[in-house]
Parts: C-alpha cells; structure tokens; sequence
C-alpha cells in the first residue's frame, strides 16, 4: 500500500495513469506527453509498475502499458486528483492531453 | 500458481462452512441470538463480493488490440465498483432492520448493471470485422 500511495504522489505518474484511462498507450506515446528525458520517464513507468497500478504488455518491440487500478485505488487516484486540483498541483508543467483512438467513441 | 489458488479456495471454503456450522452451533447453544448467525454470514458474504469487485479491474488478460483493450478495461472497472458497492450495501441493508429482500434488491440491481453493461459494450463496442490485431 505504501508504493501505491508513493505512486500517486507525484503529479507526472498521476498524469500517466490519467492518459492511460483514456487507452493503452505506448511508452513512447506517453512520454510524448512531458517534457521530461527518456530516464526520467522510464522511472515514472517503474514507480508504477511496482506499485501494480499499470499493466506492460509487450508486443514485438513495442511496450504498450495500460491502466490496472483496483476500485480503492481508483477511488484513491479520484481523491487525490481532485485534492491537488483544488490546490493547483494536478498537472505536471507542459503536458498535454491523449490523441483518441481511431474507430473509437471515447 | 493454480495449486496455490486451488489450495487458497479450498481453505477459504472450508473455513466458510466450518464457520458457518459454529454459528449454527452457538445459535443453538444460546451463545447468540437466533438468527444472529445467519445475518453473521449475509455480511460476510456481501463484504466478500466488495473485495472480490475491488480487485476484479485489476483481473486484466492479454489484449488483441488497444480498443479490445479499453473495452476490457471498461467493463472490469464498472463491473468492479457495482460489485463492490452492490456487495457494501448488501453487507449494510443485512445489518439493518429491513426484510430480506431489501438486500437481495441491492445485489440484484448490481449484477443486473453488470450484466446490461457488459451486453452493452460488447454490442455496441464490440469486436470490429477489420480491427488491426497486434499479435497478427
């Protein structure tokens, strides 16, 4: 318990696991989404991937992450989201939002 | 793995009858109050389905394609909360002073939103003739 509340602490792997609930999303497409370096982002997926909050499948040489949240953790992401929302930490600086699938409605 | 679950569901089971049979047990003994043991258990049995529903999002299999993916992931999380909040309130409306079927009405409004969703998704969003397959 105590990895995921480390997990949801930091504003950029609270912004993956928002993206990642719109899709699955590859590594590359999510670090697309902050301006950090490479490394950095690789210990963002760790962090998550430690605390069972993402899923990695690997396809050829693509690793395509997705979101696995219990219902507790769900509520927990919610809370604390809506926690930093109101207290102005709830993006991290230059993100920006997922690109919809083709062929989907969401 | 499947020994260990195997082996994890027998235990969980055997507890749950022997448990069962001790309430009936000191029921009868006049230990507890009638009936007491027979609610003991409905409790149980909702608090149970809440935490079986909390982890069932996380129940994820292999994928075809990101959009069978997301459909998945859908239906395990909606299934996930109803269950959980369907088993929470069967737990609760069993503790409150309220005919049997008030509970029954809960669990079965739950399972029936599961049920509706899932026919939903699968209809509405289903597998597309052409969908790109990643393991193709």
């Amino acid at each position: 318990m105590n990895a995921v509340f480390k997990a949801l602490s930091d504003p950029t792997r609270r912004h993956v696991l928002e993206l990642l609930r719109e899709r699955p999303m590859t590594a590359g497409e999510l670090a697309e989404h902050f301006p950090v370096s490479g490394p950095t982002m690789s210990a963002h997926f760790a962090v998550l991937r430690g605390a069972d909050l993402v899923d990695v499948q690997k396809v050829g040489k693509t690793v395509i992450y997705r979101l696995k949240l219990s219902v507790l953790e769900d509520a927990l992401l919610g809370f604390v989201g809506a926690f930093s929302a109101v207290a102005g930490a709830d993006k991290p600086a230059g993100s920006r939002p997922a690109a919809p699938i083709k062929g989907t409605t969401s | 793995m499947i020994h260990r679950n195997l082996a994890i569901s027998l235990g969980f089971a055997g507890a749950y009858i022997g448990g069962a049979f001790a309430l009936k047990a000191a029921e009868r003994a006049g230990f507890i109050p009638h009936g007491a043991g027979g609610q003991a258990l409905q409790v149980f049995n909702g608090l149970t389905l809440a935490v079986y529903g909390n982890f069932l999002p996380k129940r994820l299999g292999n994928f075809r394609n990101p959009a069978s993916a997301m459909r998945m992931e859908q239906v395990l999380r909606v299934s996930g909360w109803a269950f959980m909040l369907g088993g929470l309130g069967f737990a609760v409306t069993s503790l409150l002073p309220v005919p049997f079927t008030v509970p029954i009405a809960v669990l079965s409004a739950a399972t029936a939103y599961v049920l509706g969703y899932s026919a939903w998704a699968f209809m509405e969003h289903g597998p597309r003739k052409g969908e790109p397959r990643l393991d193709a």
